[in-house]
């Protein structure tokens, strides 16, 4: 899909709006108009009366700021976002097809709060201002590709036909009933759904790390790992949001090891060495590095990644994670003792689990003796 | 022959000669028995002493008060501590004091055997059966981390010569065996004026030090320290009682540290009562206070309050002395509050002493003599007044016969006498306490804020003209002194009383200088207070700016960007467009670590902090800085749950961003091209610190203990006749901010001996938080 993209962007600072704009379209990507926010129903209004006019909206966080000596709106992103979207979901909706909403903010603090990208309700994802300099060019290809997926699910919501994958083959309970009838759903639901429960969260499908852990290979000093990469290819997820995020399906990859190394002992119960020596032999990758365990962890049965750190973790060395919206396709999350010892965790905002408390208070108290 | 022959032979020669070289026949005999096929011995290299040193002595002050309790442990009654030319390395250090002094044997097979267990069989000393206070077999070590040599020179009562041992620590170096390394000991003549002791000498001193520095040797050893030792030995069921222990401290001959220093002179007030045999009454006063408005006239206790003919009978020739504390109301130096309050919980109350011995158990843990803390329960006197508000003693002449000591420690007769003294005693302290809360009372607030409330008001210049105005005056005292001379010469009348007038001028003469001297001091107090009022409020104005300005750089980065992407390679005009991205990062930088900052401040609790989360966040940060002025900052850390007190995440950012800047300008100072920072961070006794290490141009020596001081600056000279311009260069309140948060959690900021490869080290200590906290905190 070539076409470019029209989005309009509601910011109250006059002075910056068309420089930030200029900013998210030097490829030619995506075009932007920018305008100051009106009254909530007044711009409600404006929007639903253009909305043949742009695929995409981008709100300023606070336009409820002054500039130069002008209040132009009493409300914020947020509450006009969540507008639209009650809106869109309504049987007799004034919008007659589903957009994607990005939030512009310098507010640095909302990434610690939460995962905007693939969490938010409000919106499809959240950029800083402050790095649009520097990454402009990688929003607004994101941003395109964003819209272009809306597009794409819009015009057909059938869940198999978006993952590129027979959808009876997948555990019954992966896809909720839900979801296995999606004609109804807005478009922004089927999205949020394959965004935050199959792309976001490990399990069904995982990302670079945890495929690397699990071939026990060390990426940052392997430099055959992009080949090897291109002889998992078969393994890899091509549906909606693929260009954005890479993703590898899970029972293909395991299926694929029992396939090529039909001799082999399963692969959770071999270490990083002899997964690598395995891969090594088969494919005649000489710079593959296994991976060794994290300070403190002494387990080389990869499984996981630290959730602070980004490392290969095996399990046993594992400290489980807090995570309420966990479903059983899931994979469970862990850190390791190291990036609590180090108190990276902490910095990142990870919560452990209470059950793991008293574990790591014994070794602490070890420690000190 | 073979060698184990040969090697046997060598060895029966040797000892046939008329000396023998000791060294050769150990030496000799080492060679022989590794011949031995069936055993083998552990042999030990030279360097452990140096690497014993290093790992069971972290500090070179906790060094030295461990050699201070040594002295406590061998019945010393006072240990003297000298250090001379210590303003850079290579000083020297002697350590005096009159305790029992070592036998050859104990020099031998104590000191000299590494791991000897004197100390786990005899866990009291020998004369005084004090409870050893210092660490086992630590000593040697702590001598041996603090300087390359040590002499010591000991006597014990029963020999008539003394020993000294001469020891070269650059002679135990790796690879030579431990057993082939002599130290020179031989005899020489007693010291005739003290019974025994030791002296040791430690020369070519590791490290500088500071005042700040020896306070803290004298602080580490507080437990043995005991206040007014000054009774006489005596026996008690057949064992000397102990006469207590005291240090002092001297640097380059003047006395710097002792009791008075570290405990007397923080007092609120001083009290005295006694009686008055001219008179026949009893009366107290206060002779001291910090509390202004506190009159020190005489006033009379009475025995009865009812019927004023009554007086005491009993109390003749009895003196009373008290130093009065009140914590924890901003009435005592931070810095120096927490070790008093210490010291006062388990020393406090007031001792006894009977012509210059000291009664017992008066003034003992628990024992409330004068019903002091039972008046406290009692809770009709409402200010404080508990054993543990006072240092003090009484003293009972020795004519009066009033007093009968019973045996044992039981004390004194319960007679007339004793309940008129602790009547006595009793009342004097509640009147003087008493006038001292209505003389804070009637201020209302006597703390900090409502002082500095007062003084804002106040015009300096107004007050430096009064300054000027007292030393005109001095001047005009003296000038007019010498026309006194001169017309008592020619009248020729008693020049013993205009001698006296004339002292008496130049003593008031001096006064008035002092007083002058005192103005000015205050005078840059109020110079400080209002600083820090209008950095307050700039604060307020940052972060308004800096959320303000973040719209601002964003924009700016977009057209920056455009601008790079779309010049022409090689133009002057790309590298123009560059060297402007350059500069805004660095713009950049400050205004996100400022907003974060402020951010923070949003939240008004105090939690405890572990200082990974604050130093790698920082970090983190500055990095691009860091690179930009080619400075290289690391970290390690050391240690599980580094949690200091409770404390405002945001005052870590003030801690580590003036540190940063400090090192940063110290760096440029020195001119070189490949700065580096270092921050450790760790625990130490129940401590938490974090240390701060640059390879700038360092702190020259003169300036080592003024660089806390406020506007103090290290780019202009601090003096009366700075000028508004250079007070607008730097505030000069950076250091003293950070020591104001630090010492207000009792905690300590230092300038301090660095490592190498660096060549200023700051070093802050805050309180470790309770393991209850770390729990709810921690994880």
């Amino acid at each position: 899909m070539n076409m470019v993209h029209k989005l309009v962007y509601i910011d109250d600072n006059k002075a910056n709006r068309e420089t930030f704009a200029k900013g998210l379209t030097t490829r030619g990507l995506i075009e932007i108009e920018a305008i100051e926010p009106d009254g909530f129903e007044a711009t409600l209004r404006y929007l639903i009366a253009e909305q043949d006019k742009f695929d995409g909206l981008i709100l300023d966080l606070r336009l409820d700021e002054m500039d130069e000596g002008k209040q132009y709106a009493i409300y914020t992103a947020p509450s006009l976002a969540l507008a639209i979207r009650s809106e869109l979901a309504s049987s007799n909706s004034p919008f007659k097809k589903d957009f994607p909403i990005f939030l512009l903010t310098s507010e640095t603090k909302l990434s610690q709060s939460y995962n905007a990208e693939f969490t938010s309700y409000e919106f499809d994802d959240i950029f800083f201002k402050q790095d649009l300099g520097q990454y402009g060019k990688d929003f607004e290809l994101k941003i395109s590709n964003l819209v272009s997926s809306y597009q794409v699910i819009s015009a057909n919501k059938e869940l198999g036909k978006l993952l590129d994958i027979d959808l009876e083959i997948l555990s019954e309970d992966v896809v909720p009933s839900k979801f296995k009838h999606t004609e109804h759903l807005t478009t922004h639901e089927v999205s949020q759904f394959i965004k935050s429960q199959l792309i976001y969260k490990s399990g069904v499908l995982i990302g670079e790390e945890v495929l690397a852990a699990r071939l026990g290979v060390d990426i940052q000093i392997s430099s055959d790992w992009v080949k090897l990469k291109e002889c998992l290819k078969e393994l890899q997820y091509t549906g909606v949001y693929s260009e954005i995020w890479e993703r590898w399906w899970q029972f293909r990859f395991l299926n694929w090891w029992r396939r090529e190394f039909p001799n082999s002992k399963p692969l959770i119960s071999l270490k990083a060495v002899e997964r690598v020596n395995l891969l090594k032999a088969k494919y005649q990758l000489n710079n593959l590095e296994p991976a060794k365990p994290i300070q403190y962890a002494t387990g080389e049965k990869f499984w996981t990644v630290c959730k602070a750190l980004n490392l290969p973790l095996d399990t046993i060395d594992g400290f489980l994670l807090e995570d309420e919206d966990s479903k059983a396709w899931h994979d469970k999350q862990y850190i390791s003792f190291q990036s609590i010892y180090e108190r990276d965790y902490k910095t990142q905002n990870l919560i452990i689990h209470s059950s793991e408390k008293e574990r790591i208070q014994d070794i602490k108290e070890k420690m000190k003796s | 022959m073979n060698e184990l022959e040969t090697l046997k032979k060598e060895l029966s020669d040797l000892l046939l000669q008329d000396t023998v070289d000791n060294n050769q026949v150990l030496l000799l005999s080492k060679k022989i028995a590794g011949f031995d096929t069936d055993t083998v011995r552990f042999s030990v290299d030279a360097g452990v002493i140096d690497r014993l040193g290093k790992e069971l002595v972290a500090r070179h002050e906790t060094a030295v008060s461990e050699l201070v309790k040594n002295s406590f442990d061998a019945d010393a009654s006072v240990a003297s501590l000298y250090f001379t030319d210590v303003y850079d390395i290579g000083g020297t250090l002697v350590i005096k004091d009159d305790g029992n002094g070592m036998t050859r044997e104990q020099l031998v097979n104590g000191f000299m055997r590494i791991s000897s267990t004197e100390k786990i069989h005899e866990p009291t000393s020998p004369v005084y059966n004090r409870q050893r206070a210092g660490k086992k077999g630590i000593g040697r070590f702590s001598a041996q981390r603090l300087g390359d040599s040590l002499t010591i020179i000991t006597q014990t009562s029963n020999n008539n010569f003394a020993l000294k041992l001469t020891i070269d620590w650059n002679k135990y170096s790796i690879d030579e065996d431990l057993m082939f390394v002599t130290n020179k000991i031989e005899e020489i003549p007693k010291d005739k004026s003290i019974v025994s002791g030791t002296i040791l000498t430690i020369g070519n001193l590791r490290e500088w030090w500071t005042e700040p520095m020896i306070r803290r040797v004298y602080k580490y050893a507080l437990d043995v320290v005991q206040p007014f030792p000054l009774s006489k030995k005596k026996m008690i069921d057949n064992k000397v009682e102990d006469i207590g222990f005291r240090i002092e401290c001297f640097k380059d001959g003047e006395r710097i540290v002792d009791e008075n220093s570290m405990f007397y002179e923080h007092s609120l007030a001083e009290i005295e009562a006694y009686f008055d045999e001219q008179k026949n009454k009893a009366f107290w006063r206060i002779t001291k206070s910090k509390i202004d408005g506190v009159p020190n006239s005489e006033v009379e206790i009475f025995k009865d309050e009812k019927d004023l003919n009554i007086h005491y009978t009993h109390l003749k020739g009895v003196h009373l002395k008290a130093y009065y504390y009140i914590t924890n109301v901003n009435l005592i130096p931070k810095q120096v509050e927490s070790y008093i309050r210490e010291f006062l919980n388990f020393q406090g109350g007031l001792r006894l002493y009977r012509n210059g011995f000291r009664v017992l158990p008066y003034a003992e843990p628990q024992n409330d003599w004068l019903g002091l803390d039972e008046s406290v329960r009692r809770k009709t006197i409402l200010p404080v007044h508990g054993n543990n508000n006072f240092f003090g003693f009484i003293e009972i002449d020795g004519a009066s016969d009033k007093f009968q000591e019973l045996s044992s420690r039981e004390g004194l007769l319960n007679n007339e006498a004793y309940q008129e003294l602790v009547d006595f005693g009793y009342k004097a302290l509640i009147a003087a306490v008493l006038r001292i809360a209505s003389a804070r009372g009637i201020k209302t607030t006597t703390n900090e804020k409502g002082w500095e409330k007062k003084t804002k008001d106040i015009n300096k210049d107004f007050i430096l003209e009064i300054a000027d105005e007292l030393d005109n005056f001095a001047d005009k005292l003296e000038e007019e002194e010498p026309k006194n001379g001169n017309s008592s010469n020619n009248e020729n009348n008693s020049s013993e009383s205009n001698s006296e007038q004339e002292s008496e001028t130049k003593s008031k003469a001096h006064d008035y200088r002092n007083k002058a001297k005192q103005l000015r001091m205050l005078a840059d107090e109020i110079d400080e207070s209002n600083m820090v009022r209008v950095l307050a409020g700039l604060g307020i104005i940052m972060g308004e700016f800096t959320h303000e300005i973040e719209q601002y750089l964003s924009a700016f980065k977009v057209d920056a960007q455009y601008l790079v992407d779309n010049l022409e390679a090689g133009t002057e005009l790309l590298n123009r467009a560059e060297s402007i991205q350059r500069t805004f990062n660095s713009i950049e930088i400050y205004s996100s670590y400022f907003d974060e900052i402020i951010s923070q401040n949003v939240n008004r609790e105090l939690e405890p902090i572990e200082i990974r989360e604050v130093i790698k966040p920082f970090v983190k940060t500055i990095s691009p800085d860091a690179t930009r002025n080619n400075i290289k900052i690391s970290f390690e850390f050391n240690g599980v749950d580094l949690f200091t007190c409770k404390m405002h995440v945001s005052e870590w950012g003030s801690i580590l961003f003036n540190l940063y800047s400090n090192a940063k300008k110290a760096i440029k100072r020195a001119g070189h091209n490949n700065g580096e920072i270092l921050i450790k961070g760790g625990e130490l006794d129940g401590k938490i610190f974090v240390e701060f290490y640059d390879n700038g141009d360092g702190v020259p020596e003169e300036n080592r203990e003024r660089v806390f001081d406020a506007f103090f600056t290290t780019s202009t000279a601090k003096g009366h006749n700075r000028t508004v311009k250079n007070e607008s260069s730097g505030t000069g309140l950076g250091l003293k901010i950070l020591r104001d948060i630090v010492t207000s959690y009792s905690g300590e900021i230092s300038l301090e001996n660095t490592i190498d490869g660096y060549s200023t080290m700051f070093r802050i200590e805050l309180p470790k938080a309770s393991q209850e906290l770390i729990n709810e905190y921690g994880t």
